[in-house]
């Protein structure tokens, strides 16, 4: 037997203001999925086209190189170029989404856009998420420093060895 | 230049476009019907977790931190976990959630799979086994 009673599944539920009915067919389930789905890649495209267009065209147009000179000195800690600065800041200050129009827009390596990924999926959005562990508790908004700082350290030690992977 | 503007821009958006349709399909599902069966919490529960803790630990999990994040303030206030229990759940949130969204989405930017989970999985478990074996707040 389940160890959630109806009556605790009723206490999580309704607080979450969605609704409690279990007789909705999954016809019915799929088609709010591909809703849920359709508005999410809406806002999705909603940060990604901007951020790829502008980025695609700054960097065709060679004006990233002064940017990337500035990074590159940090960004060589992590095994990438200083064009890397830009999904990384964008991810962890907007979101995921922004990080990928980015990443779609500057010409990186596998490996890069692989460490690259690994950092921005520990530590992003950091702004609405920090909000978010505030709310639960004031002190968990140490949380956002520890999850850069654990991107960091993640990617330093993969750093040296992803060619031997990858 | 244009035209690599619109090749990679279309060809990009259409592989995000075709698994994120099938994903929240899948998701809505699983939220609706599977959720809420005590069966998902006993791998958490082995590492340490109550049976209540579990709850907003997956949602999280699964749903992401911010889509969730209604439910799992609630959840944590109104409940009667112990300081320890929701130090774990919100540690191993901050760094793992949004499991299946965030990866694949990076996925199709190009990234390798093994490389971009192994490493967030190990660092959250780690989270959750550490705690399970030193005593705060109790």
């Amino acid at each position: 037997m389940t160890e959630w009673d109806d009556k605790d599944d009723k206490k999580y539920f309704i607080t979450s203001g969605r609704s409690l009915e279990m007789e909705e067919t999954f016809f019915a389930l799929a088609l709010s999925g591909l809703k849920r789905g359709i508005y999410t890649f809406l806002d999705l495209l909603k940060f990604l086209l901007p951020v790829y267009t502008i980025i695609f065209f700054l960097q065709e147009g060679g004006f990233l190189k002064e940017w990337a000179t500035l990074f590159s000195p940090y960004m060589s800690i992590f095994g990438l170029p200083g064009e890397a600065a830009i999904p990384l800041i964008l991810g962890n200050i907007l979101n995921i989404y922004a990080a990928l129009g980015a990443l779609a827009g500057l010409h990186l390596s596998g490996a890069e856009i692989t460490i690259i990924s690994l950092m921005l999926l520990i530590s992003h959005n950091q702004i609405m998420e920090g909000a978010v562990l505030f709310k639960v508790r004031p002190i968990f908004v140490l949380l956002v420093p520890f999850r850069l700082f654990l991107s960091i350290l993640v990617a330093v030690t993969l750093n040296p060895l992803i060619h031997e992977i990858l | 230049m244009i035209r690599d503007y619109l090749t990679s821009l279309f060809s990009f958006s259409f592989m995000i476009l075709i698994i994120i349709i099938p994903l929240f399909v899948v998701l809505e599902i699983l939220e609706k019907r599977w959720l809420r069966k005590a069966s998902w919490a006993r791998p958490f529960k082995a590492l340490g977790l109550s049976t209540e803790a579990c709850f907003p630990l997956l949602s999280g999990l699964i749903f992401g931190l911010f889509y969730g994040a209604g439910l799992i303030i609630d959840f944590l206030k109104n409940s009667r976990l112990n300081a320890k229990e929701t130090l774990a759940i919100l540690v191993f949130l901050s760094i793992f959630h949004s499991a299946f969204e965030d990866t694949l989405l990076f996925l199709a930017a190009g990234a390798n799979f093994f490389l971009i989970t192994i490493p967030r999985v190990i660092l959250a478990l780690s989270v959750l086994i550490v705690l399970k074996y030193i005593r705060i707040g109790e």
